[in-house]
């Protein structure tokens, strides 16, 4: 067998807004560095996103700075501030798959575009919010 | 196994805002800027997909092809765009976004898929330009500061529903702006 079937696959991170984004994942911040927001209108293909591969590993306890299998904490900074997510991931470790972040969400599709999970990215106020609110339950 | 190169999609830098061109109404002593800041936007149209879009239609027009990524080489994934005029009313709708309810198509080997963009003049002036990414089942509109003002499915079109859309001698609406620019 090959090793371009064993070796793990990447991330593609793909910045889907104006602003550059300083990315960390799981406490640490990626290797690629900050990713650039889009470029403007005088480039020939303005809007088109930057990117960043970010590798894939198996378990929690060497996922920071990468993704791996499981719930994936995202701090994202912006020039509009801090904002969070929580991003799952599965699958054969092999496997590209591409993370589509823009403002408000993300989208996560596999290397055809398909079986497309989403969610929200929420700014770090209404994380605290959250967080305070399941405080507060848990008291009571 | 060492950390991935930074995976550059384009080279062009950012904030690269282009320089004011030298107004021809300007030079001959006129106070209105004809034609530089008047000229309408474009929307940006992204596939987000490994499935080629093999026509777009907008409005009963096609406004052209929009391929997939490809999957290898130094840049995977980088997505391809087809950059569509922006027009003010809906007579110059075909092939084009105007400003109200746009009807788009999207043609692919999986099937034909729609979806309606709305877009208002009083919120995104007709010399913005927009952002639209479809993905296989879904679409983002966004402005060009990124933020968003459109989202939603992309539906199945019914094999019903594509017969009674075709209709025969219906030029791609590209093909006709080519024409007439051929002509002037």
């Amino acid at each position: 067998m090959s090793s371009d079937n064993t070796a793990a696959g990447n991330i593609y991170v793909f910045n889907v807004y104006s602003q550059s984004m300083s990315l960390s994942l799981n406490g640490l911040g990626i290797s690629a560095g900050d990713i650039s927001g889009w470029p403007s209108n005088s480039d020939k293909t303005p809007y088109r996103p930057f990117g960043a591969a970010v590798p894939r590993t198996l378990n929690a306890s060497d996922s920071q700075g990468k993704f791996f299998n499981g719930s994936n904490i995202l701090s994202i900074l912006w020039l509009d501030g801090l904002y969070g997510a929580s991003v799952p991931m599965s699958g054969p470790l092999n496997q590209d798959m591409l993370l589509f972040i823009d403002k408000d969400s993300w989208r996560l599709v596999n290397q055809f575009g398909g079986d497309g999970l989403s969610g929200s990215i929420l700014p770090a106020k209404a994380l605290e919010q959250l967080a305070t609110a399941a405080k507060t339950s848990h008291k009571h | 196994m060492p950390p991935p190169p930074k995976h550059r999609i384009s080279t062009n830098s950012e904030n690269d805002f282009p320089a004011r061109p030298a107004s021809a109404s300007s030079a001959r002593g006129q106070t209105l800027d004809e034609g530089v800041f008047t000229a309408p936007g474009k929307v940006y149209v992204f596939n987000l997909s490994g499935v080629d879009i093999d026509s777009l239609s907008l409005n009963g027009g096609s406004a052209g092809k929009v391929p997939a990524w490809v999957t290898q080489g130094n840049d995977p994934f980088v997505s391809t765009v087809l950059a569509v005029p922006r027009t003010l009313n809906a007579s110059q709708g075909r092939g084009t976004f105007f400003a109200g309810s746009n009807a788009v198509l999207v043609n692919t080997i999986q099937g034909v898929f729609s979806c309606t963009i709305q877009i208002d003049n009083s919120v995104t002036p007709m010399n913005e330009s927009l952002a639209l990414y479809l993905l296989l089942t879904q679409f983002i509109f966004l402005r060009n500061s990124g933020v968003k003002i459109g989202e939603g499915p992309l539906n199945t079109v019914s094999r019903t529903a594509q017969r009674s859309l075709k209709s025969p001698g219906d030029a791609p609406a590209s093909e006709e702006r080519n024409q007439q620019d051929a002509d002037r």
